[in-house]
């Protein structure tokens, strides 16, 4: 056995004969398995480092010169297939929540204080405390009767309402490639401004909330993992606007989620440009009055508005 | 056509973010990381027509790189890390609290990537942050690729003597 087949081994670059006759080694030979071992977790430990780096906005300079290299370069390139052709950031998100796990640069017990990444920079401690404000509202409205205030039967009209509210263009991601359809969404006063949940629901009743907000983070931010209580949260600040996906789920799960959020945020915009400008009037009205459960009829709802029966950190209704 | 053009469209797109994140992890700064790759897909940009259809776009684009980053940036730059604002946020990330299940201790491993020789550091980016293959590496840094091998042998040998310094056997569990 030699090296180099040990090394292929472990990066996946030996054929599948000798890749079996090195298994059976690797059984008989203790330490050559405790250096597969440790190859491999160094290889883990690498993405959990540097893998937030796939899902930050690349700066405007770089896309405009990927999009110019595409128009130029001849097009019959070793091409990954269409099928892996999302396998990055769909691996970078994987290695994220691993690196949650593994590495733990996390926050693990909650999101105040020094538990959680004070990380690279002035903005993070924005970004935390929209993230606080997210699982509340995940906590407080993802059972509640009045879990939105608008439904999403016409979600062009949800959008423009909750767009006008944050003050700037916002929509309801598409997630039924995750399994969840909108059910609707409201606004909130926050400590951080603005912000807007989008309800989500599976077909098994799971509540996914996605809480999007303008805080004054001052720039991007990769994605951080936090849980609070039997709440799991990804968050991340992306142009101007940042976003907290929360729900009563394990890491794994939520990230799949979150990369249907991404990439329903990548593909939306150009879509909706024409039909959704909040500025431009048309069917994005805000309703004069914001109509309690609009189309998620609940039955014997009470009439009063629920008030935050305890805490002051919960958020305020609005 | 169609399917071919945007299927460069989702490597190129994927290539920069590779491109992004071995930037960063050479040069440990998210501003000099994205110049670097600027300043790459600049120079690709200007000999797109050299490039030739069929041939390895992604190993063509880190050759590019790895060229400036050995040619202008490592000569400016001193040692990665060295100083560097990330660097310090970095630290800070890594530093925080309980990590139950952690194999490898991140900020460990970050020493020990500094601590090795750059050129074994670049192969095992390359092929264990990257996923390149062996040839591509060679390919990227003009070398044989028994040059390959032996570099990356060195570097995770060398990673992992200095990780298991600091506890005991390859699986840390660090009580601080």
């Amino acid at each position: 056995m030699r090296d180099g087949d040990l090394h292929a081994y472990v990066d996946g670059q030996l054929d599948p004969a000798r890749r079996i006759e090195v298994e059976a080694w690797l059984t008989e030979d203790v330490e050559a398995a405790r250096r597969v071992q440790a190859y491999r977790d160094q290889a883990e430990a690498l993405h959990a480092l540097f893998d937030s780096v796939l899902i930050e906005q690349a700066p405007a300079e770089i896309n405009a010169l990927q999009s110019k290299l595409a128009a130029r370069l001849p097009t019959n390139d070793n091409h990954i297939p269409w099928f892996q052709a999302h396998w990055l950031r769909a691996a970078a998100m994987v290695a994220l929540v691993t690196a949650a796990g593994v590495g733990g640069w996390y926050g693990r017990d909650g999101m105040g204080g020094r538990s959680v990444a004070t990380g690279s920079g002035s903005h993070l401690p924005v970004l935390v405390a929209f993230a606080e404000e997210a699982a509340n509202a995940h906590n407080f409205y993802a059972n509640s009767r009045f879990e939105v205030e608008m439904g999403a039967d016409d979600q062009d009209a949800l959008n423009g309402w909750l767009s006008e509210r944050l003050g700037r263009p916002v929509f309801g991601p598409e997630l039924t490639s995750a399994g969840f359809r909108l059910i609707g969404g409201r606004s909130l006063p926050t400590d951080t401004g603005v912000g807007v949940l989008y309800m989500y629901e599976s077909d098994r009743g799971e509540r996914l909330t996605l809480f999007v907000g303008a805080p004054q983070t001052g720039e991007s931010a990769a994605v951080s993992y936090v849980q609070r209580n039997d709440i799991g949260l990804l968050y991340w600040a992306e142009g101007s606007l940042s976003y907290a996906l929360a729900g009563r789920f394990k890491r794994e799960q939520l990230t799949r989620f979150a990369q249907a959020v991404y990439q329903s945020l990548k593909d939306e915009p150009a879509k909706r440009r024409k039909s959704n400008d909040p500025a431009s009037g048309g069917k994005a009205q805000p309703p004069a009055m914001p109509p309690s459960g609009t189309g998620v009829p609940r039955p014997s709802a009470p009439s009063e508005q629920i008030q935050p029966s305890s805490g002051d950190n919960k958020p305020k209704p609005s | 056509m169609d399917g071919v053009v945007s299927s460069l469209r989702a490597d190129l797109e994927n290539h920069i973010a590779s491109l992004r994140r071995y930037a960063r992890a050479l040069l440990r700064n998210s501003s000099d990381a994205d110049d670097l790759v600027q300043e790459t897909l600049s120079r690709a940009l200007s000999r797109a027509d050299k490039f030739a259809a069929g041939t390895n776009l992604r190993a063509w684009l880190f050759a590019i790189m790895h060229n400036i980053y050995v040619n202008q940036v490592r000569r400016l730059a001193g040692r990665p890390g060295e100083s560097s604002i990330d660097e310090e946020g970095m630290e800070n990330r890594l530093s925080e609290a309980a990590r139950q299940e952690s194999r490898i201790e991140l900020r460990d491993l970050s020493r020990a990537l500094d601590a090795i020789p750059e050129e074994q550091r670049q192969v095992l980016l390359l092929v264990a942050l990257e996923g390149l293959k062996y040839d591509e590496v060679a390919q990227v840094l003009g070398v044989p690729i028994g040059t390959v091998m032996s570099r990356l042998s060195r570097a995770r040998e060398a990673v992992r003597q200095k990780l298991s310094g600091n506890g005991a056997g390859s699986v840390l569990r660090r009580v601080k």
